[in-house]
């Protein structure tokens, strides 16, 4: 593995690790601790928490206000960059992400909002996006830098597996506002210099499935979870899965029969539970089956016939409970 | 009795992938992850309640 010469000093040089740390969270620290940031986190709090922004008077105004905006956040622009250009081993103390021609720093979250700072780099290609993706979440976005053509999408039940978008051209300029909700999404297409917005996102509250459509026909093309703990509880029974004696059996019988959880939770519980032990899977797997008015009760039923059809043992074990 | 092996057993007819495979450049695989979470689970096990409370 290579590591670069200033990586490996820094490694044996605990002083150093510290002092880079401390002078970046020192310049974020008294950012976050102005008065405006502390009303907008306090703002942020209560949108988190389902109150309607227009009572969030600081967050809104933040996200009206471009010169308001600009000046909030440049308070803290100006703090880090010269701070990172003094300290380029440290550790932004701040949740961010980096792709190609974007890239996001998170200043809040709270709740199910987040208040973020995003950047878009002049796309290298001109063609233009084929697919719109559906996110169940509201979003408000301040243009805080830049000019950009682009194009929004509407439709109004983003639940069909075959929708209508409705589309508009625009031409959106410093200080214009995006608003989204579930039903929208926005492509910014064409500009020249580095785009900068404020970006608010509050998601639903009991998200519904992520969808991406083919925008010529508006066809669905493929969809993926809405929630976030779901998906996590379900990497999380990937991992007690993959660790057969740490006794998690009751755990995964517990999920596989928890009516209140996600479909697609509960049924990798019932497949996690049937590999780690297949006696005492199988009788979740029959208690599942058994329940008319579960929604598992069918895919359940059906799996059990082929377990029978597969295993002796398994249709020994159903004839002796017969 | 028998060993079920995990990838023999179906997945729902309507199963949704994850959260946010949809948007991540690297297709949305957790494998790595599930591997890195075991060997930090294997090394220092959660706290009570575990992963799940």
């Amino acid at each position: 593995m290579n590591v670069h010469p200033a990586i490996r000093a820094l490694r044996g040089d605990w002083a150093s690790q510290r002092r880079a740390q401390a002078a970046l969270q020192q310049a974020v620290a008294a950012w976050y601790g102005s008065g405006l940031s502390r009303d907008i986190e306090k703002d942020l709090k209560h949108y988190g928490g389902g109150a309607e922004l227009a009572g969030c008077a600081s967050l809104l105004g933040v996200l009206t206000d471009h010169g308001a905006a600009l000046d909030w956040v440049r308070g803290l622009i100006e703090r880090l960059i010269p701070t990172m250009c003094e300290e380029p081993l440290g550790d932004l103390p701040l949740r961010f992400g980096c792709s190609e021609g974007f890239a996001t720093i998170q200043l809040f979250s709270a709740g199910r909002a987040v208040l973020s700072m995003v950047a878009y780099d002049p796309p290298q290609r001109r063609s233009r996006p084929e697919t719109v993706l559906l996110v169940d979440r509201e979003s408000t976005e301040l243009l805080l830098c830049g000019q950009a053509e682009g194009v929004s999408h509407h439709c109004e039940d983003p639940g069909n597996d075959r929708v209508d978008f409705a589309t508009c051209t625009h031409c959106w300029r410093e200080g214009d506002q995006i608003e989204l909700t579930a039903g929208d999404a926005r492509h910014l297409l064409r500009f020249d210099r580095t785009i900068l917005t404020l970006q608010l996102m509050r998601s639903a509250e009991i998200p519904k499935v992520t969808r991406k459509f083919n925008l010529s026909d508006g066809r669905l093309l493929s969809s993926a979870s809405g929630d976030k703990q779901a998906s996590r509880d379900q990497m999380a029974l990937n991992v007690l899965g993959a660790m057969p004696d740490c006794g998690a059996f009751e755990t995964m019988e517990r999920l596989a029969l928890d009516t209140t959880r996600d479909l697609d939770l509960r049924w990798e519980a019932v497949r996690q539970s049937l590999a780690l032990n297949s006696v005492r899977g199988f009788a979740v797997l029959s208690t599942l089956a058994r329940r008319p008015k579960d929604p598992l009760a069918l895919p359940a039923a059906r799996l059990r016939s082929q377990l029978i059809a597969e295993h002796a043992g398994l249709a020994k074990l159903d004839r002796e409970a017969a | 009795m028998p060993k079920i092996d995990l990838s023999s057993i179906p997945g729902l007819d309507k199963a949704q992938a994850l959260y946010g495979s949809l948007t991540s450049d690297e297709g949305g695989s957790p494998d790595p992850i599930v591997d890195i979470m075991v060997f930090i689970y294997e090394t220092t096990p959660p706290p009570p309640p575990g992963l799940f409370s």
